[in-house]
């Protein structure tokens, strides 16, 4: 199970990081949400691991509203992408 | 013990498609080639990890959980991906990579199927909202499900009375199914194709903007048409014009084999809902 977790651990991390370097550099604010999207899906992601390393399911329904924000978050920018495009 | 071991592969392999979507993210030349990548490998990785936690919570609490996460992934995932994609492919400040071709699709015979009028989802809507009611209580003590079928069965009724083009489809169960396993194998292989795609350099990746000409005509068909595309990696569903559907595809070195893709998965959801499943009937021509 260290290991798993240990492993897991350097890839989520990775991901988490990849994510970072492309919200800073863009260039698009499109760019920069599907970025943020796979930084909430690497959270998502961090917390399913967490709850297999630890047996610990208190947090089981955060996955529920992470999905969601990922989704509401998308849309919202989406809006204002083509608000901008029309103007 | 054997919990232990499924539970710990399955965070494995979804830690290592995140990281190989991410791979993707930094690797990839432009906005849509690059929600191929990430989104998509952050989805099924995501449902990876929540199989592994649910599985660790075992029972109700831990299934129904998994049951919401993943049908809220595939309702909300694609649509926010083709939102995001159509306004990225008509905004032109979004950099687009110099090497995507658009290509208009010829097909032999595009009859569309006729629209139909069909039967009514309340009690589908009712019986999901009820499954999520549970849930988020994770328990079936009896105030749980009696509350929970009274807020179900009053909010479909009331999104019926308000929302009165409310889709109404009524599924066939074996071609449902057969397009399930399809929709399922699908999603394997063109998995598969992305990471290959990964090792590309960048300027080898031939994405394309295809322009497929729809037979499907009812709204539900539509949306599942697209939300399935946008759902499977490599193919993003960018607008819909007058029937006819714009597909960003990621490597388009085979367009007629990614068509055939798209038209099969097409005529599978037509017959899902009941219509004629040949691609190319004349028999039914009116």
């Amino acid at each position: 199970m260290m290991v798993v977790t240990a492993v897991s651990g350097v890839l989520l991390g990775f991901a988490a990081l990849a994510g970072l370097i492309r919200v800073v550099r863009g260039p698009s604010v499109a760019d920069r949400m599907v970025a943020l999207d796979t930084l909430l899906f690497v959270g998502a992601g961090a917390l399913g691991l967490y709850i297999v390393a630890t047996g610990d399911t208190t947090y089981l329904a955060v996955l529920v509203v992470a999905v969601l924000t990922a989704f509401i978050s998308t849309v919202i920018v989406a809006r204002y992408i083509e608000e901008e495009t029309r103007r | 013990m054997i919990i232990d071991i499924v539970g710990g592969s399955l965070v494995v392999v979804g830690a290592a498609l995140m990281a190989l979507g991410a791979i993707g993210l930094l690797r990839f030349p432009d906005v849509f080639t690059r929600m191929h990548a990430a989104t998509k490998a952050a989805t099924v990785g995501v449902i990876a990890t929540t199989t592994a936690a649910a599985i660790e919570a075992g029972a109700i609490g831990g299934a129904l959980i998994l049951l919401v996460v993943v049908a809220l992934l595939f309702l909300s995932g694609p649509l926010g991906m083709s939102l995001l994609a159509r306004a990225a492919y008509h905004d032109p400040e979004t950099p687009r990579t110099p090497s995507t071709v658009e290509l208009e699709v010829e097909l032999p015979i595009t009859e569309s199927t006729p629209a139909r009028r069909l039967r009514g989802t309340v009690p589908l809507l009712a019986l999901w909202l009820f499954v999520v009611w549970i849930a988020a209580f994770g328990s079936l003590a009896p105030n749980v499900v009696a509350s929970g079928a009274v807020v179900a069965l009053g909010i479909a009724y009331a999104y019926r009375l308000f929302a009165p083009r409310w889709p109404r489809a009524i599924l066939h169960p074996v071609a449902a199914w057969q397009f399930v396993v399809y929709f399922m194998g699908q999603m394997v292989v063109s998995t598969w194709d992305v990471i290959r795609a990964l090792r590309l350099p960048p300027g080898q990746i031939r994405p394309a903007i295809l322009e497929v000409p729809l037979r499907a005509r009812n709204r539900s068909e539509v949306t599942l048409l697209m939300n399935s595309l946008s759902f499977t990696p490599g193919t993003v569903a960018l607008e819909l014009h007058e029937h006819q559907l714009y597909v960003h595809v990621l490597d388009a070195r085979d367009p007629e084999g990614t068509v055939r893709d798209i038209t099969t998965m097409e005529s599978k959801i037509i017959a899902a809902f009941g219509g004629d499943s040949s691609a190319i009937s004349t028999d039914r021509r009116r």
